[in-house]
């Protein structure tokens, strides 16, 4: 009982943290706010005010607009790598599990292949073709993510294509196409689901990571992790600069991990007690 | 068994060449003319040619991919252009910060992660296990390079125990592991909180299992059948998880590197990148990619000689 109530504590608690991120980054957006990347050289390093509630940066720029804007940086990257990922590597999983033979194989060796690149890797070598930028941030966190996608789906399609009525299905003649789409995605839809909020978790703890050393977001655009590459060398006078972005950073990504196991213990109930 | 090994085998090899070929496409020939992006486009066309010379970009494509793959057969990395040394003897001098750096975190992962998920493994659902479990979850929801920052703050800039960055070689020790902690403290610790819930779950998944029962009523204690039974079972998974995890702790090490401004392959790399030192950007990547497949095999190999179940 109280077991239960602890879970539902995590699916609560992930929820709100979520859906407060998404409305801050939504707010940032909206037209009537100020320019969160306004330099105002004069107004630097500020302590917390009436005027800014959480002071200025080295460059006079406001912390908690520029912590606000950096949640809506952080989750486009991690959906659009999260898109990339689940675009490609879901189709290729259902693919390689209707059929085993040597397709299938090549499609899952060349998906352990891709696991040998960390993103960090990839964003490396991307570099000079895509650039530094959200572009390449998406790209490389999204490569990395394709194996992911196609090797949770496959282990979850295997099971479902022994189940007795799609056999029956491929009995009536059934085009495999037809019953991967309307029979097997359904069942593992739940699978999917789980492994897209664990993902995005993951793709913002990477993005920071990216930026941090200079590979993702390019300024002026506002990004947590390039923020706390600029707070490093002030760590010592404002200290508040290095804590504001990083909590940020960890409580999204506690949101969505807390809200992933939440939903894996209710898509598969086995996993009680396991997590 | 020996079947498997060489099958293995002859997969590894076949993983390593195509990650060489991949890389060589990635860097050298979708860019465009890299001497053209290092001198700008306003550069003097006969320096341009001089570059794509000394570069070797005026051989034809397959000439340079065949020339890539004997650099990497005899472990020579070709000539970085900015330092005028070659990239073997660059790779060679930042290792010793690197490579030690990793291990350390690792160990200190391992003593630390193991231990705690036994513990919460044997005190399931109580207080305890609850405890290694929230915790667990926030330290893998922390940036490792941002906790790095808090840990210079209070124990280099606060608390003066430690030095805040820099490497002065391994000539002087116990500076020399001195200036490791932090930052080996800051790589383990969401490898530690991985570790913890990795041995957690395979422990408790083969305690519910029937041959801890038959354990049980042999008369065998409750921590006896743990650590006889559950656990060599359980350290199975650990190993593949800890396989898996290789590569996120080589990343890992390459950007906490820049945080301790430490003289390593991270910061090799991304200054080669500012600098578009191409060769030394394929040497670093390619040194990274090749570990992290060896680790897989080893892994791999191992968990077929001390599994007999993979081995059917």
């Amino acid at each position: 009982m109280i077991q239960s109530l602890f879970q539902t504590r995590g699916l609560w608690i992930g929820a709100i943290i979520i859906f407060t991120l998404l409305m801050i980054a939504l707010f940032s957006l909206l037209p009537g706010m100020p320019d969160p990347t306004l330099i105002r050289v004069v107004e630097k390093l500020r302590s917390p005010s009436i005027e800014h509630w959480l002071g200025t940066d080295q460059l006079g720029r406001d912390l908690l607009g520029l912590t606000m804007r950096g949640a809506s940086v952080s989750l486009l990257v991690a959906i659009g790598a999260v898109t990339l990922g689940a675009g490609i590597g879901v189709p290729l999983g259902l693919m390689a599990s209707a059929h085993e033979n040597w397709l299938s194989q090549a499609v899952m060796r060349a998906n352990d292949f891709i696991f040998a690149f960390p993103a960090l890797v990839i964003a490396i070598l991307l570099h000079d073709t895509v650039g530094a930028g959200i572009q390449n941030a998406i790209l490389a966190i999204g490569i990395f993510n394709i194996p992911v996608f196609a090797r949770v789906v496959y282990n979850k399609a295997q099971s479902i294509w022994t189940l007795d009525f799609i056999q029956a299905a491929r009995l009536i003649g059934r085009r495999d196409i037809n019953i991967a789409l309307l029979h097997v995605l359904p069942l593992a839809l739940g699978t999917i689901i789980v492994q897209i909020t664990i993902q995005l978790g993951l793709g913002i703890l990477a993005e920071a990571g990216l930026s941090y050393v200079g590979l993702g977001v390019t300024p002026p655009t506002p990004s947590w992790g390039r923020m706390l590459n600029e707070a490093q060398t002030l760590i010592g006078i404002a200290p508040r600069l290095a804590l504001v972005p990083g909590l940020a950073i960890a409580l999204a990504v506690l949101g969505f991990t807390l809200l992933g196991d939440a939903l894996s213990e209710w898509v598969d109930p086995r996993k009680r007690n396991s997590g | 068994m020996w079947i498997l090994i060489i099958r293995r085998l002859v997969g590894f090899l076949a993983t390593l060449a195509v990650a060489s070929i991949l890389v060589f496409f990635l860097l050298e020939i979708l860019p465009g003319d890299p001497a053209q992006l290092i001198l700008g486009t306003d550069a003097r066309p006969d320096t341009l040619l001089a570059l794509r010379h000394e570069m070797g970009l005026d051989q034809p494509i397959l000439t340079r991919l065949l020339q890539w793959i004997g650099e990497l057969l005899t472990g020579n990395l070709g000539m970085s252009h900015t330092y005028h040394v070659p990239v073997a003897t660059l790779i060679g001098e930042r290792l010793p910060v690197s490579l030690p750096l990793a291990l350390i975190s690792l160990l200190l992962a391992i003593v630390i992660g193991i231990p705690g998920g036994i513990l919460a493994a044997m005190r399931r659902d109580k207080w305890l296990d609850r405890a290694v479990r929230v915790k667990t979850q926030i330290l893998l929801a922390i940036p490792n390079f941002w906790l790095a920052m808090l840990l210079v703050f209070v124990f280099a800039i606060t608390l003066h125990w430690l030095p805040a960055g820099g490497f002065s070689g391994w000539r002087n020790i116990p500076n020399a592991i001195s200036a490791l902690v932090l930052p080996a403290v800051a790589l383990a610790a969401p490898q530690a909180a991985i570790l913890a819930r990795v041995t957690r779950a395979a422990l408790i998944e083969n305690l519910d299992d029937v041959f801890i029962l038959a354990a049980r009523a042999r008369g065998l204690t409750a921590s006896a059948a743990l650590f006889r039974h559950a656990l060599p079972n359980a350290m199975i998974s650990v190993l593949s998880i800890m396989g898996l995890q290789f590569s996120f702790l080589l990343a890992g090490t390459i950007i906490i590197e820049n945080v301790f401004y430490l003289p390593g392959l991270g910061r090799l790399i991304f200054q080669a990148v500012n600098q578009r030192d191409l060769a030394v950007v394929s040497g670093v990547s390619m040194l990274l990619i090749a570990s992290t497949i060896v680790v897989t095999f080893l892994v791999d190999l191992t968990a077929l000689i001390i599994d007999p179940r993979l081995r059917r």
